[in-house]
């Protein structure tokens, strides 16, 4: 089928794998000068889009004086950094101000979707799950997430659940071995070693991969049948910088918040049940089958070792999909980790990408050499760690990552990570795609410096058991 | 190119054998040193009793040693302290100017006088020079006096003057003091020292002090050198971390003296808008703790709580007033202020985040990376209050004085408040939040060693303290001679 370049670019930005007919061979094998024109008419459309329609970026176009997109690097100046998403006043969480939130959240997102935001009465909201579970229902085109900050305060991305969608499809190419439309849907199963419901960005990311790849929501098993409270999480973040600080004994707990204590505490005792019967499922129902599993590393190895103690191996078929965002930045992974997961689930591999909450369409797959590659929905960028300046597109470059999340369909899609990395523009990976990609390991800005501003996804658990601590602290 | 050299002294003698490379990290400068591993037996003094040649010098043999060491430290004439200011201008987190206006102080701070009054304000001279007696209710004749110690001093690197302080400490208490010297400032403490041999090899004072670079954080290093039986305190400025590393070495017998990681804070009074000149005046003063050296000290102001109101009208005064911080803070002498050497990118990636939404916060400058203000529109601080740096304080409006309080806690080293006349309302209640140092408006870089420091006085624990009881029963009545039950 002959497609005119337009054509290309809408699918790119609408339906990617329609693009590359629903084959992970294709999308694999995209030619990179293909790839390169129709991302730059692609990134010339959304800025055309969203110039003036979004006040935030219409408020630094203005100031930078950027009116239209020529090439990739007139995107540079118009990326955000992480502090867009919490430059909220905190204190705004503090009262349970959920009104000036969305009057906040409301400028980072187009017209349409602020209209339907505003027509929120979120006032009553006590707190953030309540307030996203309100959210949620209101405005279902939307989906957003929070990452947790050292720093005490939450940043929200107002993503959309449409982006969500074309993500994980592209995911599903992997899942599926898909080769066509036509490939058939598998019965897949998916347990997941953590919280049924959650709204850091990755669980949001995870809910709607079970909802992509799974026939049913029936098949997905969880180990917790709860929800991860995200007010929880805040204190958690909340207790780290008081301590920073000094000011622990100035924490002012809400009663809500101790009643969320009591359900956790309660779920804690039931834990060990739970934790049977997850397993208990995994080895009697879902017993050589074809599944799929998608959680942090270390949510991924600790199920293993828990398995492994039990005894059990080689559970599922080995035709599964394991998949993790990999790169450590910063956390030392136990050896042995990934060997543990693999005899544990009986997979062959484990799929490993990078990615970010921040530009969800970014996920980035490392081939057999050790290479990320490049997610063809995001245009990668590295930028010079002091100017922020943008590196050439050529040789070997190494730098802040930033990405233009072409996946945005309500938001801005422009994003600098706290990543150091070192991309290869022009050699060609020995693994025969023709995608540029990151060679070697990532790190992040913020260890080289000594301190950290972000937790990473597989330190939420950490954080979850911090603010726990501290609240048993209080009841004695 | 050949890299420059920081020497090590050892008590009087200049090393420059066994060099190794340090340093050059994110494009700093790389520079040469002794392997402190070669000399570390060297290092330390051993038998304390070699203390014992300072104790024949008077104070005010001490006293003439520091103010010949003082001309001679006129940086004009000293090749020493003109090689390390050029050197320092790599390595300074701060500015050339800055830099050199500090190298061009040091000589004024060894005067007769300032350090006279820094050890009676302190000390007592007398306590030093012999002992001092005193009769008790019970009869006993008390003597004490204060007694040098063998001494580790982990200088910090953000200001020059530093190394200095800490030589004069080190003399007037007889004591013996190795100092590390920062990696972003090798070179000032060698450059004093060396003139110090030069002028008199062999005196005791020249012979009671060691200047060294190592890496911190050389564990196999450090828990040799930091024992009980070479040193009996460590005096530690620095950060957090460093701070938390120091403090795993310490023992019984080996004493701690820690300048913690600090931050400042001011408090503006309603009265500083009553009129356009006080308003200016404050503006002024609250730039220069702002601005000096860069706001790379801890006593550099920080947040700053403005009692303007937070209705309409008060935010206006609020806005008007940080501008005119902005403006001040541009036409400081270079001597104690520039634009930052490097702009920090992480905070910069803040400050830009809240330029592009104004209605909680207003940024006041700051594009090309001179320093910023940002002034609070609502009464409280912007989220990452403890990233400000390279000139960029943060004003928070509030009604009342008592929400002032907020900007203190454990952390706080110096409060600067204006006007005066509010003074009086919070130097009973800002210590117990935790604020250390209370000044006038505009003098918080103005820092007087003859008062304490960090809440502590590090020249008094820097001594050690020994009394001598005289009794006999006819005097006082003894143990022995109590009656049994």
């Amino acid at each position: 089928m002959t497609r005119t370049i337009d054509e290309k670019v809408e699918l790119l930005l609408t339906d990617p794998v329609a693009l590359v007919e629903h084959s992970y061979e294709k999308w694999n094998q995209l030619p990179r000068d293909e790839v390169d024109a129709l991302q730059l008419a692609a990134a010339k459309r959304r800025f055309a889009e969203m110039r003036d329609r979004i006040p935030v970026l219409k408020k630094l176009a203005d100031a930078e004086a950027i009116d239209r997109v020529e090439q990739v690097e007139d995107l540079v100046p118009l990326l955000f950094e992480h502090t867009v998403f919490k430059s909220y006043p905190p204190s705004l969480l503090e009262k349970n101000n959920f009104t000036a939130i969305n009057k906040w959240l409301c400028k980072l997102v187009i017209p349409e979707i602020a209209e339907a935001i505003q027509a929120v009465d979120v006032s009553g909201c006590q707190g953030l799950d309540e307030w996203f579970e309100t959210m949620d229902e209101a405005v279902p085109q939307l989906c957003i997430s929070h990452t947790s900050g050292t720093s005490g305060t939450l940043s929200f991305l107002p993503l959309s659940n449409r982006e969500f969608e074309k993500a994980v499809k592209v995911r599903r190419l992997y899942a599926w071995r898909m080769n066509g439309p036509e490939t058939p849907a598998p019965d897949m199963h998916s347990v997941y070693p953590y919280y049924r419901k959650g709204y850091l960005s990755h669980m949001r990311g995870n809910m709607a991969i079970m909802k992509t790849v799974l026939p049913s929501l029936d098949n997905f098993h969880p180990a917790y049948p709860a929800t991860l409270s995200s007010d929880v999480l805040h204190l958690g973040a909340k207790v780290r910088a008081a301590h920073a600080k000094g000011t622990l004994d100035r924490l002012v707990i809400s009663p809500e918040l101790m009643a969320k204590k009591k359900a956790f505490d309660q779920l804690q005792a039931d834990m060990p049940g739970h934790l049977a019967a997850f397993f208990e499922e995994m080895t009697a129902r879902l017993k050589g089958k074809v599944v799929y599993i998608g959680g942090t590393w270390n949510l991924l190895h600790n199920m293993a070792k828990a398995g492994l103690e039990r005894g059990l191996e080689g559970v599922f078929h080995p035709d599964s999909f394991i998949a993790t965002t990999g790169g450590a930045k910063g956390v030392v992974q136990p050896q042995g980790w990934r060997e543990d997961v693999l005899r544990f689930t009986g997979a062959r591999k484990i799929f490993e990408t990078y990615a970010m909450s921040e530009t969800p369409s970014g996920s980035h797959a490392l081939c057999e050499h050790g290479n990320y590659h490049f997610s063809h929905t995001a245009i990668p960028f590295v930028l010079d760690p002091e100017t922020g300046k943008a590196l050439p597109r050529k040789g070997r470059q190494t730098g802040r990552a930033a990405f233009f999340d072409l996946g945005a369909d309500l938001r801005w899609g422009g994003f600098i990570t706290g990543d150091e990395i070192t991309v290869e523009w022009d050699k060609p990976c020995a693994c025969g795609r023709p995608s540029r990609y990151v060679e070697g390991a990532i790190q992040r800005y913020s260890d080289k410096n000594g301190g950290d501003d972000k937790i990473t996804c597989a330190a939420s658990e950490q954080s979850h058991r911090e603010a726990m601590d501290f609240l048993n602290t209080l009841e004695l | 190119m050949s890299h420059p050299i920081a020497p090590m002294i050892i008590r009087g003698e200049v090393i420059t054998d066994n060099l190794i490379e340090v340093g050059g990290r994110g494009g700093d400068l790389t520079f040469l040193t002794p392997d402190a591993n070669r000399y570390i037996d060297r290092l330390p003094l051993g038998n304390p009793t070699r203390l014992a040649d300072l104790y024949k010098l008077s104070f005010d043999d001490i006293l003439d040693y520091a103010v010949a060491l003082g001309e001679r430290l006129a940086f004009s004439k000293n090749a020493y302290l003109q090689e390390a200011c050029e050197l320092s201008y790599l390595t300074a987190p701060t500015t050339p100017t800055i830099v050199k206006a500090s190298y061009m102080g040091l000589q004024n701070l060894l005067s007769r006088e300032v350090i006279t009054e820094m050890v009676e304000s302190s000390v007592g001279v007398n306590y030093l020079e012999g002992w001092v007696r005193q009769k008790l209710l019970d009869g006993t004749e008390l003597e004490v006096r204060c007694f040098g110690a063998r001494t580790l001093h982990i200088v910090a690197g953000n200001a020059v003057a530093l190394s200095l302080w800490t030589i004069i400490r080190n003399m007037v208490l007889r004591s013996d003091a190795i100092i590390k010297a920062p990696s972003n400032d090798p070179f000032t403490a060698a450059a004093i020292a060396r003139t110090m041999v030069d002028m008199a090899p062999d005196h005791p004072l020249t012979r009671h002090l060691s200047v060294a670079y190592w890496k911190g954080g050389d564990q196999a290093f450090e828990q040799r050198l930091y024992q009980p039986q070479n040193l009996e305190k460590i005096v530690a400025w620095g950060g957090f971390a460093s701070m938390k590393h120091v403090t795993q070495y310490i023992q019984p017998g080996l004493e701690l003296i820690s300048l913690d990681p600090k931050r400042s804070a001011s408090i503006i009074g309603k009265g500083t808008f009553e009129s356009e000149a006080s308003m200016r005046e404050a503006a002024v003063r609250l730039a220069s703790d702002i601005g000096a050296i860069n706001q790379k000290g801890c006593v550099c102001a920080r947040t700053i709580y403005v009692q303007s109101g937070t209705d309409e009208q008060g935010l206006e005064k609020l806005n008007t007033f940080g501008r005119y911080v902005y403006d001040a803070m541009l036409t400081l002498p270079n001597s104690i202020s520039t634009a930052p050497k490097r702009y920090d990118q992480n905070l910069k990636a803040h400050v830009d985040a809240l330029r592009l939404d104004d209605e909680w916060y207003k940024v006041i400058g700051g594009l090309a990376g001179e320093g910023a203000i940002i002034c609070s529109q609502i009464p409280e601080p912007v989220p990452f209050s403890t990233l400000l740096d390279d000139r960029t304080a943060n004003l928070v409006p509030v009604d009342e004085l008592n929400e002032m309080l907020d900007a203190v806690d454990a952390y706080t080293q110096t409060v600067g408040v204006y006007p005066e006349s509010i003074k009086d309302q919070l130097k009973d209640v800002l210590p117990l939040h935790g604020a250390q140092r209370i000044v006038s408006l505009g003098y918080a870089a103005a820092m007087k060693f003859a008062a304490p420091q960090d809440s502590i006085e590090p020249l008094r624990r820097m001594g050690k303290w020994i009394s001598n009881q005289i009794a006999s029963p006819e005097t006082t009545p003894a143990p022995w001679l109590r009656p049994s039950l």
